[in-house]
């Protein structure tokens, strides 16, 4: 397990009345695999992929649990022992990433910032280490050495990817790596990370509101609602036989070109974090919903080996009851 | 290579072409003096005073018989020191202290902007009259009090981008990859602040060119080497300027006028060089 988050609760605003946009989630990541956190806006996506990289925002703080990468403790480190663990033994790409470039620095530079901000080579080694990274990226020679308003948004956008992975991390998170960028590059990058992971050995975190994209290139899917974990499972699991009602749903709502079938919608309202309902959060749009659901609390539950669901329908008698 | 494009693009834009060329006619001016000076400008005549322009003297003579030719065109290297000088001290000053203003935030933006507020509140010619005084003649003196009585606009001006700047994803990143405070601020932040840095840099020169001048006439400072603000000056306390002996005060006042337009204009220039929204014409 590389990484092992715990009962992670994140809170927004002050203690007592705050929004909890995350709200005891736990996950495992095994080493060198493609792990796919689906969730909508608000589901608590982004916030977890900050959680890990100890990058809250102001005004959000970690209310309780544990979030271990690599065998480092993420939560509560000072500013100066998480800077030493960024980049090196993880490194995040953020949502539109490709606006983070520094206009006035070259492409090769800001690679290897990394390298030399964390005194792991010098200016020589780490230029050239820059290079490779970019090359392993799908950027040649003509690249390295311009400034960011001459790339497109592509170039930008696996600019920052080797950015990201220059430092060889053990873990990298991609939180939206493909938003604003055309079908083609979401392709072209969602590739890119796959191959990372194969030639680097990196573990890698796809994180996307886009389900085919997740489902196109993860081996495990995580998928993620109002700030709790729905179901958790292998790729072809998730998508063939989803236990979850919330990720059949999903599944329904997404346009096929291999099917012709009336496109599904899943009624209601994302959940009100200021107000969430009692027991189940997805209760009031599922149609599944039984009585016991507003008492659930949430229990995971494991019908078949290898995956995790968080819904009462499974608590039956063959359900194991895990935590 | 970009470098000299951007040169090019400088000499394409009139303004930028004209303001040049007046500051290199100074430049020449003041570096050839003594080749280009027809006489020796400290040497008196007491056969030829206050002669009105000729030939032979073309501005004519001061009270002391010596040629007001060639001390205006000596007068050029002193406004130049002076000018260049005192702009850099005061840009630096601004530079590092916006810098630091804007970065820290905080209590340091609040000291340091309550000093800003102080100099730009207070006359500072008169502080200037003061200061210069206590301190003595001497052209270091001249180009130090310039220079630490100017700095607090650009502070101002480069604080408040830094205030922007430092929000970037960029510097964010950065910041958390280790990054120190002085590397973010010199190596993400300084050169995105540079390109008004450089405009106002020379707008900084025309003010320092101006203030030396003033200076002078008003007594203050080195008066006893030659510049145009001492020209005029001596113009004045020896009653030629209410004779009207316009040979005497005219020229160094036009020179001191146009020397300080070509740094405004060359300002202008590149101002709409580094700000595309300024660009006429241009795409984007």
């Amino acid at each position: 397990m590389i990484v092992e988050i715990r009962g992670l609760t994140v809170r927004y605003g002050p203690e007592g009345s705050g929004v909890r946009a995350v709200d005891h989630v736990s996950l495992d990541v095994d080493e060198g695999i493609l792990y796919g956190i689906v969730g909508e806006s608000g589901s608590g996506k982004s916030t977890i992929a900050m959680a890990m990289m100890g990058l809250l925002p102001h005004g959000a703080s970690v209310e309780g649990g544990s979030i271990s990468i690599d065998g480092f403790e993420v939560t509560g480190r000072k500013e100066s022992q998480l800077a030493s663990f960024r980049g090196r033994t993880a490194s995040l790409v953020f949502q539109g990433a490709m606006n983070n470039l520094n206009p006035l620095m070259r492409i090769e530079d800001q690679v290897a910032e990394t390298l030399l901000l964390h005194r792991m080579c010098g200016r020589k080694e780490a230029l050239e280490r820059a290079r490779r990274s970019l090359e392993l990226v799908g950027l040649g020679k003509q690249v390295w050495r311009l400034y960011p308003h001459e790339l497109s948004g592509g170039m930008k956008q696996r600019a920052m990817i080797a950015a990201a992975v220059v430092a060889e991390p053990r873990v990298l998170i991609a939180d939206e790596p493909t938003t604003a960028l055309d079908v083609i590059t979401q392709v072209q990058i969602v590739n890119l990370l796959r191959q990372l992971r194969e030639k680097l050995g990196m573990t890698v975190i796809l994180i996307s509101h886009d389900f085919p994209l997740v489902s196109e290139a993860s081996d495990r899917i995580c998928i993620l609602y109002g700030g709790k974990v729905c179901e958790v499972g292998s790729n072809s699991h998730i998508v063939r036989k989803p236990l979850h009602p919330y990720t059949a749903g999903l599944l329904n709502s997404v346009v096929s070109l291999r099917e012709r079938r009336e496109i599904m919608t899943i009624p209601g309202e994302p959940v009100d974090l200021s107000r969430p309902p009692k027991g189940c959060r997805f209760m009031p749009r599922c149609g599944s919903a039984m009585e016991k659901c507003s008492l659930y609390a949430y229990d995971s539950y494991s019908p078949e080996p290898g995956r995790l669901v968080y819904c009462e329908m499974y608590s039956g008698p063959d359900g194991n009851t895990e935590a | 290579m970009r470098g000299t494009g951007l040169f090019i693009e400088f000499l394409h834009n009139r303004k930028g072409a004209a303001g040049l060329a007046i500051v290199a006619a100074f430049t020449f001016m003041a570096l050839f003096a003594p080749f280009i000076s027809p006489y020796n400008p400290t040497s008196t005549n007491p056969q030829a005073f206050l002669l009105p322009p000729s030939p032979s003297h073309p501005f004519g003579t001061d009270n002391l018989g010596q040629d007001l030719l060639s001390r205006d065109l000596y007068g050029a290297q002193i406004s130049l020191i002076v000018g260049l000088a005192a702009a850099g001290v005061a840009v630096a000053i601004g530079l590092v202290t916006g810098l630091v203003s804007g970065y820290f935030g905080g209590l340091v933006d609040e000291v340091i902007m309550r000093i800003v507020d102080f100099f730009i509140v207070i006359p500072a010619l008169v502080i200037m009259i003061v200061v210069a005084a206590l301190l003595g003649p001497g052209l270091l003196n001249v180009i130090a009090v310039i220079g630490f009585l100017s700095w607090a606009p650009v502070a101002r001006i480069i604080r408040s981008m830094v205030l922007s700047l430092r929000e970037r994803p960029f510097v964010e990143s950065a910041r958390a990859n280790n990054g120190g405070s002085l590397y973010i601020m010199f190596r993400h932040i300084f050169p995105n602040v540079s390109s008004v840095l450089y405009g106002n840099a020379m707008l900084a020169v025309s003010s320092a060119i101006f203030t030396q001048a003033a200076l002078v006439f008003l007594g203050v400072g080195n008066v006893t080497s030659i510049s145009w603000g001492g020209i005029i000056r001596e113009a004045y306390t020896t009653g030629a300027l209410t004779a009207g002996d316009m040979a005497w005060v005219v020229p160094p006042g036009i020179f001191i006028f146009t020397l300080i337009f070509g740094f405004i204009l060359i300002g202008y220039a590149v101002e709409e060089i580094m700000n595309p929204r300024l660009r006429g014409g241009g795409s984007g």
